[in-house]
């Protein structure tokens, strides 16, 4: 692909990118996403490629791969488009079924399509399951449908189309004012508005400047982000370069999880290809404005989501956080002007330029506008990612998307932001999502991973899990979290064993509460958050414990499972 | 360490502080795990001392300090792979292979470890088995290469305890040759 120069080229490019695409085919579009690879996905796609192949008819069709659809329980996924024909746990021996029987026969198989949990109906139409019915798709919009490691899929869908009207019709500061009207707030799960993050960072003085995208997706239990990454990583880099002139910054880092190799070859394709063709770089579009990213892989460390442990991180430390003030709007990289913004909410940048802020405003409740991506995991029917508008309730998320739990199991507690957040029993099942209301239940938002438990989990053992997992990843600098994380965990340990007494919840409570205020980081100020969480709505379970070992049974034996 | 000398070459920038975690994995890319030689050289090539790298190696667990299996066998211990029973997958991985886990098998070929959520929540329990390094070299000499396996990362979905040996055997190739 040529060199775009101007705003003028890129409209081309698009123009000609779309009328090729008018006259094309029926597409085969199979799910690529790590959920649907896991389950084979990609001997799916070799197969459609070799049986389309040996019958000669591979430049009839379109054969296309896509990042993360979703629907990871039922994966493999393949869809035909444009008729939207959803198929589901395709094995490789139902590829020729398709072949013949969809595309050439234009006939339906009906044993590949998705049975309704409650009708006990098919549905054949993508759109139609209520898993997707009930979801508002803004970041997630052309997963599924672009190839991820295409830059042309992306700008024939419209793809940076908001790139292009900031150089034309706005400038840094109508940038600005326009995010911060959309009202939109930080997605990694604090939730600070974005528009003024950018302001604060562009007006501190300065010629030297950085965005840092934080990918360090470590919350157990969470796959937003990766999905985001591996799926459409074009409109991260879009958001970011938007970030990057409203700021007035020429160097962007997008730090992602070693964990994460498939996220990392997505987004290094991605930057290499909007290099080449002048999107990135020197002088962007011809308009004179010079910006460049650089990956950064994390090493294993979950304290290094924190933005000043992160900021360590790439400065070739231990990822260790400092206090703030100062923060990194003033002092961050290198001692420079640093803005941190969470992958999700780069991605909605190009969205609301594009269709304006006002529209975006009407999505969402009065103080969390738009939407959210969540990770639905644990003992639920429909596992996968879902994006919803805020204020929609935990409870249509987890019965109407989610379909429920699984094997008929009952609803015990739903487990929000990871380690960081709170178990949320059933009685609050009808509290919208927003970040305030999440807060007000003892959980916080976090940045999206939800985790079901049904009645067969004891809270107490899952509260000990997280403060295990806290306690291991404590990056020791301060004492609140290093060692008040080190004595809850030996309460609970105490408590599951049965040798608790009802002191140890109080002072569980107590401690608790102490390491949530005096931490240093956001890492240690929420980490007690499962356990008072767990203690304010199942105290029963802890209390069940304590009697048990005051009655003189016999202690229950610890698994050492938790132990290295 | 000619592969590591030419790495620091390759960069167009004098290495500094900032490029030891990226050097680091590029180490461990190459040897599996991080050898004290390695670091010496390193230290000595871009003018940190020794003491400041090995304590940011320390700091995150990516890194290894005693040489790895052929593959390591990761288990999800995640959320949500927990809350499906990870901790059963794990016992049984353990059995299977006689090791406890953190620890690497006699022959070399098989590290087991448990790790933090790789992100693939909605099939749980997860089990990822990968090449602990990237050449197919050691101890100084080639090692035939497995065919039955591809390199790099698999990803094992919904697994059972009655799925672990089916999963490993593909790996066992090489020591029967």
């Amino acid at each position: 692909m040529n060199k775009l120069r101007s705003s003028e080229d890129l409209r081309n490019l698009r123009e000609h990118l779309r009328k090729n695409q008018e006259k094309e085919r029926v597409s085969i579009v199979i799910c690529g996403g790590t959920g649907c690879e896991t389950f084979g996905g990609n001997d799916i796609y070799d197969t459609f490629h070799e049986i389309l192949k040996e019958k000669g008819i591979v430049d009839t069709f379109q054969l296309k791969k896509t990042g993360c659809q979703g629907f990871c329980e039922r994966g493999p996924l393949v869809v035909i488009q444009p008729t939207n024909i959803f198929y589901q746990k395709v094995k490789k021996a139902d590829v020729q079924k398709i072949i013949d029987e969809t595309l050439i026969n234009k006939r339906v198989l009906e044993n590949l399509l998705y049975t309704d949990i409650q009708t006990r109906k098919k549905i054949t139409n993508r759109s139609e399951i209520p898993f997707y019915k009930k979801q508002l798709q803004l970041v997630l919009r052309y997963n599924g449908f672009i190839d991820p490691t295409s830059v042309s899929d992306y700008i024939a869908m419209g793809g940076y189309a908001s790139l292009e009207k900031i150089f034309t019709e706005m400038g840094p500061s109508r940038v600005i004012e326009e995010i911060t009207i959309s009202g939109l707030r930080g997605r990694g799960g604090a939730g600070f508005p974005t528009g003024k993050k950018w302001e604060i960072v562009r007006n501190v003085p300065g010629d030297l400047k950085y965005l840092i995208c934080n990918g360090d997706e470590g919350d157990p239990g969470a796959f937003m982000d990766r999905s985001i990454l591996e799926g459409n990583p074009h409109q991260v880099l879009e958001g970011m370069i938007i970030g990057a002139y409203a700021i007035g910054c020429t160097k962007g880092y997008i730090y992602i999880r070693a964990e994460y190799p498939m996220a990392i070859e997505c987004v290094q394709k991605a930057i290499d290809q909007t290099r080449e063709i002048g999107i990135l770089g020197q002088n962007i579009l011809g308009k004179g404005f010079d910006f460049d990213i650089e990956i950064k892989k994390g090493a294993g460390a979950f304290v290094c989501g924190e933005e000043t442990a992160l900021i360590a991180s790439i400065e070739g430390k231990r990822g260790m956080p400092r206090a703030k003030p100062p923060y990194p709007a003033t002092s961050g990289l290198w001692g420079k002007p640093t803005c941190i913004n969470n992958v999700e909410t780069l991605a909605n940048i190009p969205v609301i330029l594009e269709k304006g802020a006002s529209w975006f405003n009407t999505i969402g409740t009065e103080k969390s506008k738009g939407t959210k991506v969540f990770a639905l995991a644990g003992n639920i029917n429909n596992t996968g990612l879902v994006e919803v508008p805020m204020g929609t309730t935990l409870r249509e998320l987890i019965f109407d998307i989610g379909g429920g739990i699984a094997r008929g199991k009952k609803f015990k507690a739903v487990q929000t932001g990871g380690p960081s957040g709170g178990c949320i029993p059933e009685e609050f099942l009808d509290t919208p999502i927003d970040y305030e209301s999440l807060q007000k239940v003892g959980s916080i938002m976090g940045s999206g991973g939800l985790v079901v438990v049904d009645d067969r989990t004891s809270m107490v053992e899952f509260a000990r899990y997280f403060v295990n997992f806290s306690q291991d990843e404590s990056c020791g600098k301060c004492v609140p979290c290093r060692i008040g994380t080190k004595r809850m965990l030996d309460l609970l340990d105490k408590i599951v064993s049965g040798n608790g007494t009802e002191s140890d919840l109080n002072l569980l409570w107590d401690l608790g509460n102490t390491v949530k205020e005096t931490s240093l980081c956001g890492l240690g100020q929420s980490a007690p958050n499962p356990v008072l969480s767990t203690l304010k709505y199942f105290r029963n379970e802890y209390e069940a414990l304590i009697n048990k070992s005051s009655s003189g049974d016999t202690p229950k034996e610890d698994k050492e499972k938790d132990a290295c | 360490m000619q592969k590591i000398d030419d790495y620091i070459q390759r960069a167009n920038h004098t290495l500094s502080n900032s490029d030891i975690i990226p050097l680091l994995q590029h180490i461990q890319e190459i040897y599996g795990y991080l050898p004290r030689v390695a670091l010496e050289f390193v230290s000595k090539r871009i003018h940190v001392p020794v003491s400041r790298i090995y304590g940011v190696a320390t700091f995150y667990s990516q890194f290894s300090f005693v040489p790895r299996g052929r593959y390591t066998v990761k288990v999800c211990v995640g959320t949500a792979c927990h809350v499906r029973g990870a901790d059963k997958i794990n016992t049984k991985l353990e059995e299977v292979l006689g090791i406890k886990n953190g620890e690497t098998t006699p022959d070399y070929n098989f590290t087991l470890k448990s790790v933090g959520c790789v992100g693939t929540c909605a099939l749980g329990p997860i089990v990822v088995v990968g090449n602990s390094k990237k050449s197919e070299t050691c101890c100084g000499g080639p090692v035939k290469p497995n065919r039955n396996v591809s390199l790099g990362d698999k990803f094992y979905g919904q697994v059972t305890p009655e799925k672990v040996q089916e999963i490993l055997e593909p790996y066992r190739g090489s020591n029967n040759e």
